[in-house]
């Protein structure tokens, strides 16, 4: 080789060395950063150990309070729940009772997540993912039973109305309508802003009928609506008159 | 072939009667002016009628969160899941510990959770 090109050939032999050289240095200096946040990890899970054990100490009074159900309730409802059916995200496996006690404990009282981190001791990050996963797969789960009850055939319906006839004097009503209106806060776009806002409650929310049966369990649920659809419109768009409509095949109707 | 009642549900002041509801009378001037066994009527239904609001009282005391409006944010958080799964615990509730606020009233017992829960698969 002449020496121009003898020339390249070192020039980019030395460019090849020098960035393996700061390629490797890049990968040290990552490796020790892996390395101190594993490091830091290790200290935080350790300084929550304690706490973890706390869950199981709880007396029946604080996990009433924390949980709304006793342990024996929790563990004989996570199974009918089908909680170990969830698909959980982010590599999160929880126990599917402790899953069920992350829900209760989430949505029994409106606080911050600080509360549940020395509750559980796991990070907020695991908490959320949990609470998360399990209510989206609840709702997905028990939608249509929500809707529609399967215990609502024409029988038990007719037991309902018997028993509001003995309290109320009426006959041939088997349960109460009405829509309720849940908050949330306001959205950012306008056009969202306008299908949630409620005119009649001047606040933005969700609206949901619902239907309550003389057993204290409300046996029909629909919804979300947006919050500007009125109680009416919910109960047309609802379906529920169809599902009357098919229980009760053989009605004379009138009105 | 036999004609079954009509069973309807009852609902306040913002409902028709259509097929399957029933609703209060109402008078156009006011409801002073509606006969007395039309009164009588409503009254003897709006006390049950509460069974409703009660229900949904106690979904909100069991379950805080869900009433906390401020701590919901509609983009950022499923918010339209978390009513109903509260409400689906509160009838797991009232299920396991076969007394709610209105039931007293009606002595109609609930079902057992299994067969609340398992009818539905």
């Amino acid at each position: 080789m002449d020496s121009e090109t003898e020339d390249m050939a070192l020039g980019a032999f030395g460019i090849i060395l020098l960035a393996i050289a700061d390629s490797q240095q890049k990968d040290s200096a990552r490796k020790h950063r892996a390395m101190y946040r594993a490091h830091r990890y290790k200290l935080y899970r350790e300084s929550r150990q304690h706490t973890r054990r706390r869950l199981e100490e709880m007396s029946a009074s604080q996990e009433l309070e924390a949980f709304r159900f006793s342990r024996e309730e929790i563990r004989r409802l996570a199974p009918l729940l089908r909680i170990h059916e969830v698909t959980w995200s982010h590599g999160v496996a929880p126990a599917p009772d402790l899953a069920l006690c992350v829900v209760c404990a989430r949505l029994a009282f409106p606080g911050r997540w600080s509360t549940l981190e020395s509750l559980f001791g796991r990070s907020r990050a695991w908490l959320s993912t949990v609470f998360n996963d399990t209510v989206l797969f609840l709702y997905r789960t028990f939608l249509e039973a929500l809707e529609w009850h399967p215990q609502l055939t024409y029988e038990r319906m007719d037991v309902y109305s018997k028993a509001i006839q003995n309290v109320g004097g009426v006959e041939g009503i088997w349960g109460f309508v009405d829509g309720t209106f849940r908050p949330h806060m306001r959205p950012i776009r306008q056009d969202d802003q306008r299908v949630v806002f409620s005119g009649h409650k001047r606040l933005h929310g969700i609206n949901y009928q619902a239907i309550v049966t003389p057993d204290g369990i409300v046996s029909s649920l629909t919804g979300p609506w947006p919050g500007s659809v009125s109680d009416w419109t919910m109960w047309k768009r609802s379906g529920v008159e169809q599902r009357l409509r098919q229980v009760s095949p053989f009605l004379l109707p009138y009105l | 072939m036999e004609g079954r009642d009509i069973l309807r549900i009852y609902g306040d002041l913002a409902y028709r009667a259509a097929y399957g509801t029933a609703c209060p009378w109402r008078h156009h001037q006011g409801q002073r002016l509606l006969p007395a066994e039309e009164r009588a009527w409503n009254k003897s239904l709006s006390s049950s009628r509460i069974a409703v609001e009660q229900a949904f009282g106690s979904v909100q005391s069991l379950w805080t969160y869900t009433a906390f409006g401020k701590a919901l944010r509609a983009g950022y958080q499923p918010v339209g899941a978390y009513f109903p799964v509260a409400v689906l615990l509160t009838n797991c509730y009232v299920c396991l510990r076969r007394t709610s606020a209105s039931g007293s009233r009606f002595e109609v017992p609930p079902p057992t959770v299994e067969a609340y829960l398992l009818s539905t698969t």
